[in-house]
């Protein structure tokens, strides 16, 4: 693909928007010819399973909390020596629970919703793309079924 | 046009409000003053989109407690205080927007939290508009000794407003904020984990003193005293430093960063509100790029003095200004709200 | 006027004085002429690209520059070719009379200043307020300076451990450079360490720095003072 007219920050602006809104797809036609497709995992859906080998620990009650944009996946802020979360912690809507670095800025990776983070979905440090999974989470509204709380590692 | 911003409900004495200092007023016997870790206020202003120089507090001393009386946004950088609003953390070297009635908490830094990757001494609140008191001889900062600028010449107390200065309230892609990497791994300096490295650049004295001053002064580690303040930073080594030649000494300006050794031997490293002239002899100069790293070391932590020229210092200040660069281009995208056609 | 650079002096030395600084150092002895040469280069030095602030010290002058305006190298030939080609303007400087009570509060070493000079305090009083005094640099203290001109007979080299002095707008003096130390401001330290002998204090004198008055400071380089025996406490 050639170089595109939106910056990658822009583009990951762009989903934040789509996110707030509830936009799950939108088609850009920008003034240089190209075309954009934008599609956002709907948040209020379990979001599909990522393609990785290993998959969340229970696809049936966890969704996962995504990358909110492109970055370097940080689990510890660099001015810190332990995770901002660990697997089994309780997070609240908007709780950090990790970091993605883009150059010399940071953005957070929030909980979406009130529940109990899973396994990582990434290692620390990989590049991950916008919607990119970071953690599984149960919700507390998540149906109840098998065992309740998630292995933790803490 | 200012609007009160910050309402101060606690704050042990020694907090004021502080810029990039005041240059150009050596004539008056007038030093710098300013905020001690300068780098941590410019990240803060890049975050937030703010003039580099726009006022901040400088905050050493804790715990603090600010109540926010309107709706506005704030950055904190410089020392990890494990910041809590309204109860909840907020990650250091951070941006985030506040909302009128919300409590802002800070504790002395690694008191609430042990996992501090860096020495940690002086926390920078910088609010978007910058903290906006009258400019004094060309800055807003506190000059304590002199009780002029800041906020009424003094230091901040309980019940002090802060009003910030005319800001469009950035708009911000996630209520949750968004960061800096910290100076101490975007601009990494040194091998001894145990110890704060700062480049020196040798000064006209240098000569003067013995091989094995030369040698110590390179090599040992030396341990911040207690009796260290924004005026300077005294140092203890295992050798104290002499000099060959003793000349007599003629006063001569001095600036930030000087280590100066009086007779005893054992440096003082001159900080902000430190005296604009000075006679002791010189060893060198802890290079400007290098003052932030000064800034945050607490009584009994280590430093070693690395040797630099001229050129290696302009580098360091290259790199650091593309440091802040860097940051106020992504910080412009990420308080930018794009338009969705 | 052009003309008047008829006194010849060596190329100072210019060193760093860290990363965004320069001290240049004239040899010889302290006076008058290499001075007002320092004054007029620090004059010009301002003028140039990247310079921030100049400060005459006692034979020295030190010039700030933000290092990412100019280079720093470039700077530094620049400001011997100042040193060589700038011509000694004489400073404007004002007449400053202050009163002074010798001895007494603010006066701890008169009696010691005067035993190790075998003078009664009286003598050392009258000699010291009989000279016309140049501020030659800012000092110690907003708004007063380093003063020159203090008489050969009362040079006296600096303590070798400071001693603790009380501050009240003191005239001091060491080597043989004279000053005027004091709380800048009502409510600022009453005491401090130092090397020089506090020979007395000054009457009625204008506070040295007042931030409603213009200019600011009570002197500047160039300006002469003249010290008045008020009284002498023995």
């Amino acid at each position: 693909m050639t170089k595109s007219a939106l910056s990658p920050a822009q583009l990951s602006g762009l989903a934040a928007q789509m996110r707030a809104h509830g936009v799950t797809e939108l088609d850009l036609r920008l003034p240089g010819g190209e075309r954009i497709r934008l599609a956002a995992a709907a948040p209020a859906r379990p979001a599909p399973a990522p393609a990785r080998a290993t998959p969340p620990a229970r696809p049936d009650a966890a969704r996962t909390i995504p990358a909110p944009g492109p970055g370097r996946l940080m689990f510890t802020h660099p001015a810190r020596t332990q995770p901002a979360a660990r697997p089994g912690d309780r997070v609240a809507p908007g709780d950090i629970v990790a970091w993605l670095a883009v150059e010399s800025l940071i953005s957070p990776v929030t909980a979406p919703a009130a529940g109990t983070l899973g396994d990582a979905q990434a290692e620390d440090g990989a590049l991950l793309g916008y919607g990119s999974p970071v953690f599984t989470l149960v919700p507390d509204d998540a149906p109840k079924s098998g065992p309740t709380g998630p292995n933790t590692m803490s | 046009m200012s609007v009160p911003f910050l309402e101060v409900l606690a704050t042990p004495p020694l907090n004021s409000v502080q810029d990039l200092g005041r240059p150009g007023q050596r004539r008056w016997g007038i030093g710098p003053t300013g905020m001690v870790d300068g780098l941590a206020l410019q990240v803060g202003n890049a975050l937030l989109g703010n003039a580099p120089g726009a006022a901040g507090l400088e905050l050493q001393l804790f715990p603090v407690r600010l109540r926010v009386l309107r709706d506005g946004a704030i950055a904190l950088t410089g020392a990890d205080c494990d910041a809590r609003l309204d109860g909840r953390p907020v990650p250091p070297w951070w941006a985030l927007p506040v909302r009128a009635g919300q409590v802002l908490e800070l504790s002395p830094p690694g008191a609430t939290r042990r996992d501090l990757a860096a020495p940690a001494l002086r926390a920078c609140l910088s609010v978007a508009g910058g903290i906006d008191v009258p400019e004094v001889l060309g800055s807003r900062a506190t000059h304590v000794r002199c009780a002029f600028g800041g906020l009424e010449g003094r230091a901040l107390r309980p019940g002090d407003v802060l009003a910030a200065g005319a800001a469009q309230a950035p708009a911000f892609r996630d209520p949750a904020g968004f960061g800096a990497l910290p100076p101490a791994t975007a601009l990494p300096l040194g091998e001894d984990p145990q110890a704060t490295t700062v480049r020196v650049i040798p000064a006209s004295d240098y000569d003067d003193f013995t091989e094995a001053s030369h040698e110590a002064f390179w090599s040992d580690p030396w341990r911040v005293t207690i009796q260290s303040d924004r005026m300077g930073m005294r140092l203890e080594g295992t050798t104290p430093l002499k000099r060959e030649v003793v000349q007599e000494m003629r006063s001569h300006g001095i600036v930030c960063g000087v280590v100066q050794v009086p007779p005893g031997g054992h440096p003082i490293i001159q900080l902000n509100d430190g005296n604009t002239a000075g006679g002791y002899p010189k060893m060198g100069v802890v290079i400007d790029p290098d003052l932030w790293r000064l800034a945050q070391l607490p009584p009994r932590s280590l430093l070693r003095f690395q040797r630099c020229d001229l050129a290696q210092a302009r580098a360091a200040a290259l790199e650091q200004d593309s440091y802040l660069a860097g940051l106020r281009r992504l910080s412009a995208l990420s308080l930018m709200t794009p338009e969705v056609a | 006027m052009a003309a008047h650079n008829a006194f010849e002096l060596a190329a100072p030395r210019v060193t760093p004085m860290g990363s965004a600084a320069f001290l240049l150092e004239s040899e010889g002895p302290m006076c008058l002429p290499t001075q007002r040469r320092i004054w007029a280069v620090g004059q010009a030095a301002g003028d140039l690209k990247g310079v921030t602030d100049t400060q005459p010290g006692m034979n020295n002058l030190l010039v700030l520059y933000d290092p990412l305006a100019t280079e720093p190298e470039a700077l530094q030939a620049q400001l011997l070719a100042l040193w060589i080609a700038t011509p000694d303007t004489p400073a404007p400087g004002k007449l400053i009379e202050l009163a002074v009570r010798y001895g007494g509060d603010g006066g701890e070493d008169l009696l010691d200043v005067a035993q190790r000079k075998s003078m009664t305090p009286r003598q050392v009083a009258e000699m010291h307020s009989s000279a016309e005094y140049t501020v030659f640099a800012p000092g110690v203290i907003p708004g007063f300076g380093y003063l020159f001109g203090l008489p050969e007979p009362l040079f006296l080299p600096r303590r070798d451990a400071p001693v603790n002095r009380p501050l009240l707008l003191n005239v001091f003096i060491a080597g043989l450079q004279c000053n005027v130390s004091g709380p800048p401001v009502p409510g600022g330290p009453q005491a401090g360490p130092t090397g020089w002998y506090s020979l007395g204090q000054l009457i009625d004198a204008p506070a040295p720095f007042d931030l409603t008055r213009d200019p600011p400071g009570l002197v500047e380089p160039g300006d002469r003072i003249r010290f008045i025996l008020d009284e002498v406490l023995e």
